[in-house]
């Protein structure tokens, strides 16, 4: 069944980088007023908007800022209610690994959310896909916590509960330095 | 001209004629005003320098390191993020690229038997004070001759042992972007959840 998540490089795969953020979240000019749950929250509602684009600055927010990753990865396994969210979902991480060329910072961003995301989700032999397309010197240590936790045998959904009941603590960590992102934006 | 903060760069491209891109005077690099306030140190020989520096000043008093697609492998890249990345060292050893925080941390110490004088703390030495020819040395000697053990061994002071542990543990880096804050790693401590994980222990299989 996960033969259909595709991990390598496919050029094919372009993602288009929108405007931060759709009209329905105006975070742009209140960054530092928002509450850091509302904008995990705007960046995940664009991914819904957009499956085909990455929000600007997202990429740079999950590069800086553990917390904000932690946080937007739980939003993301909170949302999966039905089998069709979860493949969208899974469909969705894996396809921004596959546009990530090797070597690429963007290949270890993404690995980070696409391998807790899968792993989460009980499709290990994808996240170990996925990881092994790092190299084990750029491999950062949220990867190695995730390799640490498949060796253990820890299954997926125990996996899940930790991300999940980690969340309000990385939101507010997350509050607590998202001023030092706001001249992004 | 060093610059390791985004205030002295800043302060740098003010008092130049050209407020956005200016000389630093040292090897040719320069100092260029990016998008969103941020200041990048450029290597112009570099493909696609302007866009493209080793080091850029944040706003927010972190600084970013970027030596991709080989770059690392030049010495003088090496060297230039070292000095405007406050990094304590940057090196190469074995085809793998190694960097030293400022606030490094250092590994167990190892107290041995000095390799040089065997632990006696003396090592061989070579007699020539005396006057040539007049009076013997205080060895009896009227010549240059080598003396056993006749000085303090400069390697471990004369104390005969030596630490041969204590270095700086080195993080392996393959060039790929890195924030610094005062030449250490930003975000560089296992989150809770990283140490949720880390403390799981795997239930016993029957």
């Amino acid at each position: 069944m996960s033969t259909q998540y595709q991990v390598d490089y496919d050029p094919t795969i372009v993602f288009n980088t929108t405007d931060l953020i759709s009209s329905m979240y105006n975070i742009v000019s209140d960054f530092q007023m928002d509450s850091a749950e509302n904008i995990v929250d705007a960046f995940v509602t664009e991914f819904q908007f957009e499956p085909e684009s990455i929000p600007n600055r997202f990429i740079d927010l999950s590069g800086s800022s553990k917390a904000f990753r932690e946080a937007v990865t739980a939003r993301l396994l909170e949302r999966v209610e039905t089998l069709e969210d979860r493949e969208k979902l899974l469909n969705m991480v894996t396809r921004w690994v596959a546009s990530s060329t090797d070597n690429s910072s963007n290949l270890r961003i993404f690995s980070e959310y696409a391998a807790a995301i899968t792993f989460a989700l009980e499709h290990t032999d994808v996240a170990v896909k996925i990881i092994k397309r790092n190299k084990p010197e750029a491999v950062s240590r949220s990867i190695w916590s995730i390799v640490d936790a498949i060796k253990k045998g820890m299954p997926g959904v125990m996996y899940q509960g930790y991300v999940l009941s980690n969340k309000p603590l990385a939101l507010t960590q997350f509050e607590g330095e998202k001023h030092q992102y706001a001249h992004w934006f | 001209m060093i610059v390791q903060t985004y205030d002295e760069a800043r302060n740098w491209l003010q008092g130049g004629r050209n407020k956005n891109n200016r000389p630093l005077y040292t090897i040719g690099l320069r100092l260029v005003r990016l998008t969103g306030g941020d200041i990048g140190v450029v290597v112009p020989w570099l493909y696609h320098a302007q866009t493209n520096p080793i080091v850029t000043f944040h706003p927010n008093g972190q600084v970013t390191i970027t030596a991709e697609n080989g770059l690392l492998r030049s010495q003088s890249v090496r060297r230039v993020i070292k000095w405007y990345g406050s990094l304590t060292d940057l090196y190469q050893k074995n085809f793998n690229h190694y960097i030293v925080q400022q606030d490094y941390q250092t590994k167990p110490q190892k107290i041995q038997r000095c390799r040089q004088c065997k632990g006696s703390g003396k090592v061989d030495a070579w007699c020539g004070i005396f006057k040539w020819h007049t009076s013997p040395c205080q060895h009896g000697e009227t010549q240059s001759h080598y003396v056993s053990q006749g000085q303090q061994c400069y390697t471990c002071k004369g104390v005969g042992k030596r630490d041969y542990g204590s270095q700086p543990i080195a993080m392996l880096w393959d060039g790929s972007p890195l924030r610094l804050i005062g030449g250490n790693l930003v975000n560089n401590k296992p989150t809770d959840l990283e140490k949720a994980i880390a403390a799981y222990v795997n239930p016993i299989s029957s």
